[in-house]
């Protein structure tokens, strides 16, 4: 994997169930974000929407990573899919969130170098 | 029709000798395609043989073959150009039991419609297992001809579509996983004639 490769954001877009924002961010930084680091990913943002933490409506948590390229995505998944302790934390966090998204995503000035393997 | 394909691991056990043997006697049979499996195969087994299941049915495995990871396949689509040679490719994986038929029917259409963007898979093919062999109740095979290694492991495996969309049905960190991370990747040359 190339450090000059353009940067691939993951995405992580959770809801948090009513009330559960403060103990899903905790448990995500206490659980989630040391071990993603040592895969690879910079954290680049934590976003709360709104800015405040609801006590019986919902929040959502924004949190924005990048790897080095294809290259840095995939290793990043080599390691995490031989962890079990990865799919115990999303497992056991859903008692906390109502749903959530993971988007892989580029800026749009390097879509055509990710886009332009040889054939 | 109904294809089959085996990934067939040698006995630690057996020596080279009895290895050139096993070999021969496997080639001897005929029914396919019969090749060692390339570097950079994961669970793909030492020998990859692949053909047609009635081809297939009748042929034995000589006591060098310790197992066997393996699948007797329907073919859901298919497209390209099977004729010539260069690599074949086949992935056997296992979608969860629970996974909504939404869920599969979407991840079946995204598979199938690679091609499309990635122009270095020539000949391709997903199928439905009807018989699965091995360490996983194999779901699906998806099978695919390149020019050559390069066009699997560079185009292939890095194209956006690829890492960026379709992996996410293999991803547990997705919120649209549906396969086991348990996969078999297994590729190797193809020796000759089109691929049936």
């Amino acid at each position: 994997m190339s450090a000059d490769a353009p940067r691939v954001y993951v995405i992580d877009r959770i809801l948090a169930k009513p009330g559960q924002a403060a103990a899903l961010a905790r448990a995500y930084r206490e659980r989630y974000v040391a071990a993603a680091q040592a895969r690879g990913m910079r954290l680049e943002l934590s976003l709360l929407s709104p800015p405040l933490m609801l006590e019986e409506q919902a929040n959502t948590l924004l949190y924005v990573w990048s790897v080095a390229g294809a290259g840095g995505y995939w290793a990043m998944c080599f390691q995490g899919r031989q962890d079990p302790a990865l799919q115990d934390w999303w497992r056991e966090a859903a008692a906390l969130i109502e749903s959530r998204e993971r988007l892989v995503s580029s800026d749009l000035a390097d879509v055509a170098t990710l886009g332009a393997m040889p054939c | 029709m109904l294809r089959q394909i085996e990934l067939m691991h040698w006995s630690p056990q057996s020596g080279e000798s009895e290895r050139q043997r096993a070999v021969a006697a496997l080639r001897a049979q005929g029914a396919g395609l019969l090749q060692p499996t390339l570097p950079g195969s994961y669970n793909g087994g030492d020998l990859l043989r692949r053909g047609t299941a009635d081809a297939l049915s009748g042929t034995s495995r000589p006591g060098e073959i310790a197992g066997i990871d393996g699948a007797v396949y329907e073919e859901i689509d298919s497209g390209g150009d099977w004729r010539g040679g260069g690599i074949y490719r086949g992935l056997l994986l296992s979608v969860h039991a629970t996974a909504p038929a939404a869920a599969i029917a979407r991840f079946e259409r995204e598979t199938l419609a690679m091609p499309r963007y990635i122009q270095a898979i020539r000949g391709w093919r997903l199928g439905r297992v009807r018989q699965a062999q091995g360490s996983r109740a194999w779901t699906h095979v998806w099978e695919q001809r390149y020019e050559n290694v390069e066009g699997l492991l560079g185009p292939y495996m890095l194209h956006p579509y690829h890492w960026a969309h379709v992996d996410r049905w293999f991803d547990p960190e997705s919120q649209d996983w549906i396969v086991d991370p348990q996969l078999c990747h297994s590729f190797c040359r193809i020796d000759g004639d089109t691929l049936i």
